[in-house]
């Protein structure tokens, strides 16, 4: 293998983000007192020059795996690039003010932030197993210690304890997955295995297969959060620091996701076998969307309700892997819906926790949803943007969220899916969320406030106020000109399509 | 049955013997010297594999650096007695075990249906062509050369390569972050977050 | 029986005896290393040593070791018996195994059979060596943990820190011999190393470049503290943990951890011979003895290996005799701080010097002479630019 000045400019965003975690490292080493703000904007520049580099080479036309097949450096990577940066980056801006608040600002959490958006860039990138093990590992690792970055905390001990022992273990299973897949293709490279699997090798030896898949199934599983898969969500959520919970509910979803339907998209091909995993996937998906919707339902404490949230999110994007899956005329259709939901579940996602994150009362921070009564009014601009994300994550037109879901029960609509039981309980779980996400407002708008000093105090400096703002620009613009986003995510993926469809001829 | 299947099936036997006892025996040390155990015979199955260099790292990694330290830890929190594990969720166990139980089912009866059909090998052109990427020399007999491990990983692999030098990077910085003892200039600045109870 | 079979037996025969002679060898070496460092030391603290039995004090350790043999094995009640028990033999294996791929020698003819001088020739020789090491620490921390005893827990805990710190530092120096090794031709197998520091001491790799002795050392330092020795003997400190791991230790057990130290210190000496120190060549490339005197001509190898590991043997008394030994962090610090980034600073250099100084790709050598022995062992034939 070669080594050219292409294959660098490739993945020139992803050396970046490493390069930048390491040298933020560096610095906080070597002037242990520089305000850690400036590291944040330091990291800030970086992810926005991570993006322009994305920007200035993105792929155009034939795209071919580079550096000996392990990155594919098409669209969908680039598209996907662009989320972890965004994410990563309004995540920081988030995250400054509470540190420093909590008093645990140090330079590591930082880099940890990169070189977790960096694993998250590699598994979207990759074109070989391995590599999607080693980014997710990545990713992975990071996100532990972020969970338990407050150590003083035992919510925080415990998140990252629980965390680390069930990821240890669904690595594990990945792992074995891995393992049998390798058993049945002779390779771990996407288009490899998919060679071998498009050519068949009898019932057996896709008995071999299927028991691979299903335990990569149970590692993506884990990773984005779906059903059975979920216990650890919750606790976790909770636990951790509220900046970090942000940044994991998103980056961590889209990059599991990212990873998840390329390798399902490409690497399986044959109508029979992806009838069957598509199957197993939609009941998944229906398991999620009624665990996570009726689950949030019962809770009082805005984290936990973000995180069950979350879960009913990823079975909502699991239908469209369901429609990737089973519809092998258009499944560029069910892919780019999932590009799509991915991006505006980032946006209103964090959109939500940066609220959380500038409130406190009395010194602790503010997660009891009882405790928003009369914010609407205290705080008009933080209860608008609250109210705005919490109907984005409702799926209320006309935003973000709303059109999201729109492609997504497209997408999975189309007769060939046949799956119309999905759909429909896609539709009616999101009747049920609409009661929790709702809840949260009417407690602001609804309820008299409390005055006096048990009442909450908002606070946000310029960074949180920059990445509240840019959530709710997302959320909003999404929403009112999805277009333009839409049909960049379609052509993204029928470029995907045609790799995976390149890679069987 | 010849004396190389009547070796494999002794030591496969004592792995799968010893990996049981990991789980299944009280004492944690003695359960640490079992995986120990366990290490050198899947060891001694990549040797029949003629994956020398494999074995050897195996045994220097594992049983040699990272099951002591596995022991350090173990002596030092003073673990062995043997104790009766309280089990806060009695139920939890038999669901553990059944659970355990029906994906060994799931699993074996996927492996007996490829290991009892007539190709037991799937032969694709992928498969041949990673056969023919680890080809030894001619008359090597099919032998992984050390060498060959070497230039694929740093070609072929260059890239996973130079991630899992990241993946430590994150863990290193992981245990720093998390057990260090906090120096007294880094202690909570004053009139920030209300203590924690 | 057919041609076949038959050499195979033979084969199989020719084998065994290299194994029995290497083992023998050892057991019956080790009471006298030990009478010669008491010796060497009671004259460096100008004492007199043992003088008793037999000529100079000579069969000392021999009674010694009869005594314990027939001593009470005494088996301490609270002790973990399996564990205790295992603990010697765990000890044990590993430093014998280690001999069975050092060469000791060149080819030798007798019978009408050649044969080199080598238990067996494997590719992954080293590795295997620097695995079979790693593991030896088990003894250790199984005794001490099984012991029950504070003082042994306290030796055991110690050493595995210890072993597992330096044995890093010394598979980096591993990896720089390699280097230089792999720059004359040769690979991982022992017998390839030791040929290819053939023709003269200057062709040793301790002298290879000037930069040569960094990794000797290193190597040489982080072998005492592998094998517990002085200074870095703080798993047996006798001032402060009685006798740490093997306090409870007595009779026949105790005299196994004795006899796995001084193999131990055989075989590090004997690595080290093979590693840098051009094995079993002779310094200087004479043809000293003509042809017709086979047999002795080839013992001339075995003799200048003894020298070679008898002097490694000399320093490791005198290391003892001359040096306190080391505060505990120091010992650490010195392993992490001190060897570990000179070893990889080491590696570095090692590298550019091959880089800039070896252009063109040795020429690998001859894989026709392999040991007959190697149809017994499981190892197949490294192939041409092996590591």
């Amino acid at each position: 293998m070669q080594i050219t000045p292409r294959d660098i400019w490739n993945i020139s965003p992803h050396l970046v983000v490493a390069a930048l975690g390491l040298i933020i490292l560096l610095i906080d080493a070597i002037w242990p007192r520089i305000s850690k703000r400036q590291l944040a904007n330091l990291a800030l520049l970086g992810l926005i020059g991570a993006g322009a580099l994305q920007a200035r080479f993105w792929p155009r036309g034939q795209v071919t795996p580079v550096l000996g097949g392990m990155i594919v450096p098409d669209g969908y990577t680039a598209f996907f690039n662009l989320v972890l940066l965004v994410g990563a980056g309004i995540s920081l801006l988030l995250s400054t003010d509470y540190l420093e608040w909590d008093g645990s600002a140090h330079g590591e959490y930082h880099a940890l932030v990169l070189f977790t958006a960096f694993g998250g860039m590699v598994m979207a990138a990759a074109g070989h197993l391995i590599v999607v093990f080693l980014g997710l590992e990545i990713l992975s690792i990071s996100l532990y210690i972020l969970a338990g970055y407050q150590r003083e905390r035992r919510e925080s001990q415990e998140a990252a304890l629980k965390y680390f022992l069930l990821g240890a273990f669904a690595s594990a299973f990945f792992l074995y997955g891995m393992a049998l897949v390798y058993g049945y293709a002779g390779s771990l490279d996407l288009h490899a295995i998919a060679r071998a699997a498009g050519a068949g090798q009898g019932a057996a030896a896709n008995q071999l297969l299927l028991t691979g898949i299903g335990l990569l199934l149970v590692g993506f599983g884990f990773k984005v959060a779906v059903v059975p898969f979920h216990i650890w969500t919750p606790d976790v959520y909770e636990g951790a620091p509220t900046s970090a919970t942000a940044f994991m509910s998103v980056v961590a979803k889209a990059a599991g996701f990212a990873a998840f339907v390329r390798v399902f998209a490409l690497a399986f091909p044959g109508a029979d076998l992806r009838h069957q995993v598509g199957a197993v996937v939609a009941s998944i998906a229906m398991l999620t969307m009624v665990v996570g919707n009726t689950a949030a339902v019962l809770q009082t404490n805005i984290k936990r309700l973000l995180a069950y949230s979350s879960i009913a999110h990823a079975g909502y994007i699991l239908v469209g892997v369901v429609a990737v899956l089973r519809n092998p005329a258009a499944p560029a259709e069910g892919v780019s819906a999932v590009l799509f939901y991915t991006l505006a579940y980032t946006f209103m996602n964090l959109g939500a926790f940066a609220v959380v994150l500038a409130l406190r009362r009395r010194g602790e921070e503010l997660l009891n949803i009882e405790e928003y009564a009369g914010l609407g009014f205290r705080y008009p601009w933080l209860g608008a943007l609250m109210a705005l994300f919490m109907l984005s994550l409702a799926g209320m037109p006309p935003t973000a969220g709303f059109f999201a879901k729109l492609y997504l029960i497209r997408a999975a609509l189309s007769p060939l899916v046949g799956m119309w039981w999905l759909v429909i309980t896609l539709a009616l779980t999101s009747v049920v969320s609409f009661y929790y996400y709702i809840r949260v407002v009417t407690v602001m708008y609804m309820r008299p406030a409390v005055e006096g000093e048990q009442a909450p105090q908002a606070s946000a400096g310029p960074h949180l106020g920059t990445g509240l703002a840019l959530a709710a620009l997302g959320t909003i613009l999404l929403g009112l000109i999805p277009a333009g986003i839409l049909q960049a995510a379609q052509q993204i993926a029928e470029g995907l399509v045609e790799l995976g469809g390149m890679a069987l001829r | 049955m010849n004396v190389a299947n009547l070796g494999f099936f002794l030591v496969a036997g004592l792995s799968i013997v010893s990996a049981g006892f990991v789980i299944f025996h009280p004492n944690p040390v003695r359960s640490a010297l079992f995986l120990v155990v366990n290490f050198i015979c899947l060891a001694i199955l990549y040797l029949t594999l003629n994956a020398q260099l494999l074995a050897a790292l195996q045994v220097i990694v594992y049983a040699g650096a990272i099951m002591v330290l596995f022991l350090f830890v173990i002596m030092l929190l003073n673990l062995g007695g043997e104790r009766a594990r309280e089990d806060a969720l009695a139920g939890q166990k038999f669901a553990g075990g059944f659970l355990a139980l029906v994906v060994l089912g799931a699993l074996s009866v996927g492996l007996y249906q490829v290991v009892s059909a007539k190709e037991t090998r799937p032969v694709t052109d992928a498969w041949r062509l990673e056969q023919m990427r680890f080809q030894a020399p001619p008359g090597k007999e099919g032998e992984v050369q050390i060498a060959q491990i070497g230039s694929e990983l740093f070609r072929n692999y260059l890239y996973p390569f130079e991630l899992t030098s990241v993946l430590l990077l994150v863990g290193l910085i992981g245990a720093v972050l998390l057990a260090k003892r906090r120096l007294p200039e880094q202690s909570q600045p004053e009139g920030q977050r209300r203590d924690r109870p | 029986m057919d041609g076949e079979e038959q050499s195979v037996v033979v084969e199989l025969i020719i084998a065994l005896v290299k194994i029995a002679l290497v083992v023998a060898v050892i057991m019956v070496l080790v009471p006298f290393l030990v009478w010669g460092e008491r010796k060497y030391v009671a004259d460096v603290q100008v004492r007199i040593g043992p003088n008793r039995v037999g000529p100079f004090g000579l069969l000392q350790s021999l009674a010694d070791g009869i005594k314990l043999m027939f001593k009470e094995d005494i088996l301490p009640g609270h002790v973990d018996r399996v564990l205790y028990f295992l603990a010697p033999i765990v000890m044990m294996i590993p430093a014998l195994c280690v001999m069975a791929v050092i060469p000791f020698g060149n080819q030798i003819t007798l019978f009408g059979h050649t044969t080199r001088l080598v238990v067996t020739d494997l590719p992954v020789g080293i590795l295997y060596v620097l695995a079979l090491t790693s593991l030896g620490v088990y003894g250790v921390v199984l005794a001490g943990w099984a012991s029950n005893n504070k003082y042994s827990l306290l030796g055991g805990l110690r050493s595995s820190a210890q072993m597992v710190s330096y044995e890093l530092p010394m598979g980096l120096a591993i990896v720089a011999a390699l280097m230089i090794s792999s720059a004359k031709g040769g690979e991982m197998s022992l017998v390839s190393i030791v040929e290819a520091q053939k023709d003269g001491f200057w062709n040793w790799n301790f002298l290879w470049w000037g930069i040569g002795f960094l990794p000797f050392l290193m190597y040489w330092i982080c072998g005492i503290a592998e094998t517990n020795r002085a200074p870095f003997d703080l798993p047996e400190a006798e001032t402060e943990l009685v006798a740490g791991y093997h306090t409870e230790y007595s009779g026949m057990k105790f005299a196994l951890f004795f006899l796995a130290e001084y193999a131990n210190m055989l075989n590090v000496g004997a690595i080290a011979t093979t590693l840098f120190c051009g094995g079993w060549h002779s310094p200087i490339p004479i043809e000293i003895l003509p042809k017709s005197m086979g047999l002795l001509k080839a013992l001339g190898p075995v003799f200048w290996f003894s020298v070679k590991v008898g002097f490694f043997i000399w320093a490791y008394y005198h290391l003892r005799a001359t040096l306190p030994r080391l505060r505990y962090d120091r010992l650490m610090g010195f392993a992490w701080k001190g060897l570990v980034p000179l070893a990889l600073v080491n590696i570095l250099i090692v590298a550019t010097i091959i880089t800039l100084g070896y252009r063109e790709k040795p020429v690998p050598p001859s894989t026709s002479q392999r040991p007959a022995s190697q149809a017994v062992g499981m190892a197949g034939q490294p192939g041409p630019g092996g590591f």
